[in-house]
């Protein structure tokens, strides 16, 4: 016993005085593992060649030309958008609806579809893809064009709810009571008050939503059919069959939508002013 | 006419009767408080009064005009939050815009008046940073700016102070008075703290449990308080106990321990009967001490005890002694000399003129019906 707790002294002492120097550490590995191979990736992407050797003999743009000519690889941004663009505003719409439902009222199963909505981040993705599959396109029929969404959707409904969901938490519902002390109906309230202060919430939701939908692989293979691939698909048959650079220009598309969602949602939502509060 | 009627005000939140048949009037210019413990129903009285909470019985007349049923945004009524609620999302100049923006004031009188507002606030050149900005009394200002600029026919304020530090507080309550007298608006005060209420307000209502307890000026509430309630939460006040062995349209006579004294009816509640068991309360600075070696006590017409000086604390001029008395335990007294040292024997009287019986009702007393009462600091703090 005291050798176990004269242990766990020992851990702690070792914590307190390198805890800035081991966290420094930690962050310099995730840097290490999942940046490193990232840059290497788009470094990659400008290099001349068929193969992907690394360091690159020459470096060249060719693959980005390659890339905007192949009309299978343009084909399959323009399904990706298709799908994630419906499948984004179908899943905020609803995250909104289940935060507001959430914060504002009490009913009878108010938990439960708090947990319902965030479950399938914990259900492993294969589970849920066969399920869908034998769901969707077995037992309902339903066209292929509308399981994709609808797969797309469920995959991001938690997520989107996680972020729009503290947004209503945190908005101070006096607010509302100033706004009507101060002369303003409900409708104006709402539209000057209320929609200004949950708008960030709301669109950080949306474009985290948009990123999982336009990155999705998992559901999107398991429910789509023969018709033509998305962009994550479709990057997965070239590694398969024929790897070139072109794979690591559509990773760069991947990275270029990604970062441009993030810096979309810092401008609109005023971060800055967020965090001042 | 009164600006503000209010008449029979009930409010009951299922069994919970928070607000109970509450009668009282504002008139134009005045400032008056509303001062009860928490739970007392004060805030829920003022937000009938601004249209969040409706009645559950009675009316409120503003103006001669019944605003009762009618929504917050169509009653010329501005509240001054506890939380104070400015808008996060905008800026100081258009929080205290807003309500002229929903009236559809033109944006460069907007400007103006928000301008004009926050000189009166003493916030000039504040009008482009965001509330976040601003420290705690600035939030304050411009939650005052931004009721006053609507010239509202009263301003209606829940608690706005009690976040503030003592100092401040002071401050703004001076600043309140100030902007008040200039603005010549009338102010509806809700506060559980005695200290401002006493120092700001024209008028009175002490609330609690939901029932009106008493409405006057502050001298009226401090000099004959109608309850024991009342003495208690304002100011500080010894009790003692007794009993009235005799009663006449002039006097009582009241025993608490030490023989029967002549007290005049005045200072005696109304439903005080004889052979009742009371409570006989009196400030510490109506209380005298004096050396037990060198008096004598054959009071029969005094209240009269010794006792040992438990302790002694300046109070700028007077001191404040604790005396342990042999009749009634702990009893303070507010005297002038400082001659008295802990320890020291003396004698505790006070003229019966000076006291206030009331019928001994345990469910009346704040502190839950202990015999020997000190009176706190004064302080009462935040809720």
């Amino acid at each position: 016993m005291s050798a176990l707790s004269s242990l766990s002294a020992a851990v702690e002492r070792t914590v307190h005085t390198h805890a800035a120097r081991m966290a420094t550490a930690v962050i310099a590995l995730v840097i290490a593992f999942l940046w490193i191979p990232i840059a290497v990736l788009v470094f990659m992407s400008f290099a001349a060649g068929g193969v992907l050797s690394f360091p690159p003999e020459q470096l060249t743009l060719e693959w980005y030309r390659v890339f905007l000519t192949n009309d299978a690889a343009i084909d399959a941004i323009v399904t990706t958008i298709t799908i994630s663009v419906p499948a984004t505003i179908i899943t905020v719409t609803l995250s909104t609806m289940i935060a507001y439902a959430i914060d504002r009222y009490v009913f009878p199963g108010r938990d439960w579809l708090q947990m319902l909505a965030t479950l399938p981040i914990i259900v492993p993705l294969v589970v849920t893809g066969v399920a869908m599959v034998l769901f969707f396109n077995g037992t309902l029929g339903l066209p292929e064009y509308v399981s994709v969404v609808v797969a797309h959707v469920i995959r991001t409904i938690p997520f989107a709810t996680l972020v729009i969901l503290p947004t209503f938490l945190t908005f101070d519902r006096r607010l509302e009571e100033a706004s009507k002390d101060l002369g303003a109906d409900e409708l104006r309230t709402f539209w000057q008050v209320t929609l200004p202060n949950i708008f960030p919430g709301i669109v950080a939701g949306g474009l985290l939503a948009f990123t999982l939908s336009f990155n999705e692989f998992v559901y999107t293979y398991f429910v789509k059919g023969s018709g033509d691939p998305t962009l994550p698909v479709y990057i997965w048959n070239q590694i398969r069959y024929n790897v070139t650079p072109e794979v690591n220009v559509i990773s760069v598309v991947f990275l270029v939508v990604a970062v441009t969602m993030v810096l979309v949602a810092v401008s609109l939502t005023r971060v800055d002013l967020l965090t001042r509060q | 006419m009164s600006l503000l009627h209010v008449s029979g005000l009930t409010k009951e939140f299922g069994d919970l009767v928070a607000v109970d048949d509450v009668d009282f009037d504002v008139e134009d210019g005045e400032f008056v408080s509303i001062l009860g413990p928490s739970g007392s129903g004060k805030s829920t009285v003022l937000r009938m009064v601004a249209g969040f909470e409706e009645p559950t019985a009675g009316t409120i007349a503003l103006e001669g005009e019944e605003i009762v049923g009618k929504p917050p945004f169509e009653r010329d009524v501005n509240m001054v939050f506890q939380d104070l609620a400015l808008f996060p999302h905008l800026t100081v100049a258009e929080n205290i815009g807003y309500g002229l923006k929903q009236q559809g004031v033109p944006k460069a009188e907007r400007r103006e008046r928000s301008e004009r507002m926050l000189e009166m606030v003493r916030l000039e050149g504040y009008g482009d940073r965001t509330p976040a900005e601003l420290s705690g009394g600035e939030q304050q200002r411009v939650a005052l700016a931004r009721a006053l600029v609507n010239e509202p026919a009263l301003v209606l304020f829940d608690e706005p102070l009690s976040s503030l530090d003592r100092k401040l507080r002071q401050h703004m309550q001076t600043e309140l008075q100030r902007i008040q007298t200039e603005t010549d608006t009338t102010f509806l005060y809700v506060t559980h703290d005695q200290e401002v209420a006493l120092a700001v307000s024209d008028r009175l209502i002490v609330l609690n449990d939901g029932g009106t307890q008493q409405i006057g000026t502050v001298e009226d509430l401090y000099e004959d308080p109608a309850s024991r309630f009342v003495a208690d939460f304002i100011g500080d006040v010894n009790t003692v106990t007794g009993r009235v062995t005799d009663l006449d349209d002039d006097r009582a006579l009241i025993d608490a321990g030490t023989g029967e004294i002549p007290v005049p009816r005045t200072a005696i509640a109304a439903d005080v009967a004889a052979g009742d068991d009371v409570d006989v309360c009196v400030r510490p600075y109506q209380v005298s001490l004096r050396d037990a070696a060198t008096t004598e006590t054959d009071a029969t017409d005094a209240f009269a005890s010794t006792g040992t000086v438990l302790s002694r604390s300046y109070q700028g001029s007077d001191s404040l002694y604790d005396v342990d008395t042999d009749a009634w335990g702990t009893v303070s007294a507010e005297v002038r000399e400082d001659a008295f040292r802990n320890g020291e024997d003396v004698t505790v009287t006070w003229a019966p003129e000076h006291v206030h019986v009331y019928r001994r009702d345990d469910e009346d007393r704040p502190d839950g019906g202990e015999t020997e009462d000190r009176p706190d600091g004064g302080e009462t703090e935040d809720e």
